[in-house]
C-alpha cells in the first residue's frame, strides 16, 4: 500500500459530487463551517470521522438497520480484546490496563468510514477513492492496510506462496461479507471465533466427507481445515508498548518467527470447531507487556493461551505437511511441545500443548515422496555455525543490508555492500529503470570493495532479499565461489554469536571475473522464448501485482508477462531469510510445474526478486536458470 | 392546509378549490385528486433531492477539497503521527 501525500488524503474527487452521498451537504455529516474563508474557521466544529464518533447520526439516519448492529461489531468495538485483557488482568489494576488498552489496542478499531470511504485510522487515513463511498471494501487500501502482517502479507504471497483464494482474484469480502462484518458482537463473547456469523470454510466447501478426496473423509472432524491446507505463518513475541518522550504511543514487536504449529483444540465450544487439532499462532503478549503503565498488571496471565487458534490466510490445496502421511504423522516438531514454550507461558498453554502420546503415530504403509535432492549445490548456502568456525579463514563476509543497519551491528570483519545504493543498477529515471549497469562498472565497484572473483564470498542480510540479489550480481560478474548465510543476521544472533559495530574495509583489488552474459535475458529474447517447450517464466512478484490489483509506481501499467507462472518470492525465502529444506522447496516448485529439466527464466518488477529467485533455483540444482533483469517495468513500457 | 389548497388549484380533474365541501365530491374525483396530489408530492420531493444534490457541490468545503494546489499549500506542515520507536505491523 503506497503512502498518500497529505493533500491526497483529503482531496475530494469531482465524481463524488454526483454520487448519492455527494447529494448531501458536507457539513451535514462533518459539521464545520462551510462559509469559513480560511482553514481554521472552516474547520471550527469539524468532525473528520463522523461515522466513528457518531455513527447513528452520520450513517444511521439512512442505514439504520446496519448501524444498529455494526456499531457493536468486532471491528468497531474490539470487544474480545478487552475480554482477553480482563481475563489476564490483575483486577485491582484494571484502570491502568484500560489506559493502556485505549492507548494501544483500541487504536486499531474502525468504523463505517474506515471500510467504505477512507483508509482506517491505524493505516494513516486518507480517502481511498476521492471520498466516493465504496460498497465493497478495498482489500489493499482498507482490509489489509490494518490486517497486514498476519493476513495481507500471507494472502498475497509476500510471505509464502500466497492464498489460493487470492490467486483466484477473490477479495476479502468474498469470504467476509456484510453479514459477518456488520454483526454485533455479544458483550460476553469469549473470542472472535465464537461469533456465530463468522465465516467457515464449509460455508462454501460443503459435504467434503462425501467427496472424492480420501483424506477429507479420514480427517474431517479430527483436524481444522487449515492444519492440512496452510503454509508456514508468522508468530509474534513480546510486544512491548509504551509512550515516547513526546507522549506518542508506540509498540515494538521484539521477535517474529515464521513457522507452523499444531496444537490441541482448547476451545471446542466455539461454533463449528469440534475437532481435536488446530493450528496455533503465538500472539505478542507477555506478563510485562503493560509495565509502562503499571507493574504486575497480568497476574492472571495463565488464564488465556498465548498460542491461540489461528486461521492463516495462506491456503493451498497441496502443502508440504500434507504431501505425505508421515510429513505430519509422527513429526513431533510440527506439534506444539513444551519445549516451544517460555517459562512464563507454560500454564497459559497447558491445554494447547500436544503431549507425545497425542502426536499421531507414523503410518506404516504410505507412499514416499520422490524428490531428488542430489543436485542441490549445498556449498551455496552456509549456516551460522559454519561461518563462525570459518571466519578469518579465506572467507570474505559481506553485509548486504543498508549502511544504517550495518553500523548498528554486523558480523565481525564483514564489509558493507548495499546492492541497492552501490551503483550496480540504473536509476528510476533511466530509459531502462533499475537494470544492471555495464559489467565493467560492476567489476569496478567490486574491485573497490576489495573483492576478487575467486574469493569465497559469503553474503548475509536481514530477510534474504538483498543478499541473494547481491549474490546473483556477483555470479553474473564472474565470482566463482559464493554462498548465502542461511537465516541472515537473525540466524546469527539466534545461534548465540555476537556482532560488532567496528566498520571493516578491504584494500582495493582487481575483480577480474568473466561476465556470465547468458544469465541475463532481455525482454526481446524473453518474448521469443515464451511458449517454447521446456521454458518456464517464473513471476516472483506478489499476487496482487500479477492480478493487476496494484502496480509498481514506475511501471507503465499493471499486468503480467503472458504465460508466466506466479510463484511469489516469499515461497522461496522465509521472512527472516531462512530457507526451507531443499526437498520441500523442490516439491513445492514441482506442484507449479517448475522442474529442473526446464529452462527457468525469473522475472518480477525491477529485477531484484527475480535475482533472488534465480539464486535459490541455482542452489536447488536447476541447471539452466536465467534472470529477466528488465522485468515488468521495462516490459510494460514497450509491450 | 395552504399546501393542500395549492394542490387543489393545480388539480385539473377536480377543478375545485379545497374547502370543507370538497369532501362531499364524487368518490372518483377524490381518487383522481389523491393520485394527483401524490404525484405532485413526489415531484416536489424529487426537486428537493435535486436541490440537495447541489449541496455538496455548492458547499464551501469543496472549494478547497477539490483544489489539489490549495490543499498542498494548506497542508505543508504535517506533524508526525507515529513515534519513531514504533515497529511492527498490524
Amino acid at each position: 500500500m503506497a503512502p498518500l501525500e497529505p493533500q491526497e488524503k483529503v482531496l475530494v474527487s469531482k465524481d463524488f459530487l454526483s454520487t448519492t452521498h455527494g447529494a448531501l451537504a458536507c457539513e451535514s455529516c462533518h459539521g464545520g463551517n462551510p462559509a469559513g474563508t480560511d482553514k481554521a474557521t472552516a474547520h471550527a466544529g469539524f468532525d473528520p470521522l463522523p461515522s466513528a464518533n457518531n455513527p447513528q447520526k452520520a450513517c444511521g439516519e439512512c442505514h439504520s438497520e446496519i448501524v444498529t448492529t455494526a456499531k457493536d461489531s468486532l471491528h468497531a468495538m474490539l470487544s474480545t480484546f478487552t475480554k482477553v485483557l480482563a481475563n489476564r488482568a490483575n483486577k485491582d489494576k484494571w484502570g491502568h490496563i484500560d489506559d493502556a488498552r485505549k492507548s494501544h489496542c483500541s487504536a486499531c478499531h474502525t468504523s463505517c468510514g474506515g471500510c467504505h470511504v477512507s483508509r482506517p485510522n491505524f493505516a494513516g487515513k486518507g480517502f481511498v477513492n476521492g471520498h466516493v463511498f465504496q460498497k465493497r471494501s478495498d482489500p489493499i487500501n482498507q482490509c489489509t492496510a490494518c490486517h497486514g502482517s498476519r493476513v495481507g502479507l500471507e494472502f498475497y504471497g509476500e510471505r509464502g506462496q500466497g492464498d489460493v483464494h487470492a490467486a483466484k482474484a477473490m477479495d476479502c469480502v468474498a469470504c467476509h461479507p456484510a453479514r459477518e462484518m456488520h454483526a454485533a458482537a455479544p458483550k460476553d463473547l469469549p473470542g472472535r471465533y465464537h461469533l456465530k456469523e463468522m465465516v467457515r470454510c464449509t460455508d462454501c466447501h460443503q459435504d467434503l466427507q462425501y467427496g472424492s478426496v480420501r483424506d477429507h473423509a479420514l480427517h474431517i472432524g479430527k483436524v481444522q481445515c487449515q492444519v492440512c491446507h496452510s503454509q508456514t505463518y508468522v508468530n509474534c513475541y513480546n510486544c512491548h508498548v509504551g509512550k515516547d518522550a513526546e507522549g506518542t504511543a508506540f509498540f515494538q514487536n521484539r521477535r517474529e518467527v515464521e513457522t507452523l504449529k499444531i496444537g490441541l483444540n482448547y476451545d471446542a465450544k466455539a461454533p463449528g470447531t469440534g475437532y481435536h487439532y488446530m493450528l496455533v499462532r503465538h500472539v505478542p503478549s507477555y506478563p510485562e507487556m503493560f509495565d509502562f503503565y503499571d507493574k504486575d498488571c497480568f497476574t492472571n496471565f495463565g488464564n488465556v493461551p498465548t498460542w491461540k487458534r489461528a486461521s492463516p490466510h495462506n491456503i493451498q490445496r497441496r502443502t508440504w505437511q500434507a504431501a505425505t502421511c508421515n510429513n505430519c504423522h509422527g513429526n513431533r516438531a510440527l506439534f506444539l511441545g513444551s519445549s516451544d514454550l517460555m517459562d512464563y507461558e507454560k500454564l497459559a498453554n497447558s491445554k494447547v500443548v500436544v503431549p507425545d502420546g497425542k502426536v499421531p503415530k507414523p503410518v506404516e504403509k504410505t507412499q514416499k515422496l520422490a524428490v531428488d535432492t542430489s543436485k542441490v549445490r549445498t556449498n551455496m548456502v552456509v549456516d551460522a555455525k559454519w561461518l563462525h568456525e570459518n571466519l578469518g579463514k579465506n572467507v570474505i563476509v559481506v553485509d548486504a543490508r543498508d549502511r544504517a543497519a550495518y553500523d548498528k551491528g554486523h558480523i565481525e570483519g564483514a564489509i558493507s555492500i548495499d546492492p541497492v545504493t552501490s551503483g550496480f543498477r540504473a536509476g528510476p529515471a533511466a530509459e531502462k529503470p533499475f537494470v544492471l549497469v555495464d559489467h565493467k562498472e560492476v567489476a569496478a565497484i567490486l574491485s573497490r570493495a576489495g573483492l576478487s572473483a575467486d574469493d569465497h564470498i559469503v553474503v548475509y542480510d536481514q530477510s534474504g532479499i538483498l543478499a541473494t540479489a547481491l549474490l546473483t550480481i556477483l555470479q553474473w560478474a564472474g565470482a566463482t565461489n559464493v554462498s548465502y548465510l542461511d537465516g541472515g543476521i537473525e540466524g546469527w544472533h539466534a545461534a548465540g554469536f555476537h556482532t560488532s559495530t567496528k566498520p571493516s574495509t578491504r584494500e582495493a583489488r582487481t575483480f577480474s571475473g568473466t561476465v556470465q552474459s547468458a544469465l541475463i535475458v532481455d525482454s526481446d529474447t524473453l518474448a521469443k522464448l515464451i511458449g517454447k517447450p521446456n521454458v518456464v517464466v517464473l513471476d516472483a512478484r506478489a499476487i496482487h501485482r500479477v492480478l493487476s490489483e496494484t502496480k509498481n509506481v514506475i511501471a507503465s501499467r499493471a499486468g503480467a508477462i503472458p504465460g508466466s507462472i506466479s510463484l511469489p518470492l516469499g515461497a522461496l525465502i522465509m521472512d527472516n531469510g531462512a530457507l526451507k529444506p531443499p526437498a520441500e522447496l523442490l516439491w513445492m516448485l514441482r506442484t507449479r510445474d517448475i522442474t529442473p529439466d526446464k529452462t527457468v527464466i525469473t522475472t518480477c518488477d525491477t529485477g531484484i526478486a527475480a535475482s533472488d529467485a534465480f539464486f535459490i533455483l541455482q542452489y536447488l540444482g536447476f541447471p539452466d536458470v536465467r534472470v529477466h533483469d528488465e522485468s515488468w517495468v521495462v516490459w510494460s513500457k514497450t509491450r | 392546509m395552504i399546501f393542500q389548497e395549492v394542490l387543489c388549484v393545480l388539480c385539473v380533474p377536480c377543478d375545485k378549490s379545497f374547502d370543507n365541501t370538497h369532501e362531499k365530491k364524487e368518490e372518483a374525483n377524490m381518487k383522481r385528486c389523491t393520485r394527483f396530489n401524490a404525484a405532485v408530492l413526489a415531484g416536489l420531493l424529487a426537486l428537493g433531492v435535486v436541490s440537495t444534490a447541489l449541496a455538496a457541490e455548492t458547499s464551501g468545503c469543496v472549494t478547497c477539497h477539490l483544489d489539489k494546489e490549495m490543499l498542498v499549500k494548506n497542508l505543508s506542515v504535517i506533524k508526525a503521527k507515529k513515534s519513531a520507536m514504533q515497529s511492527g505491523q498490524g
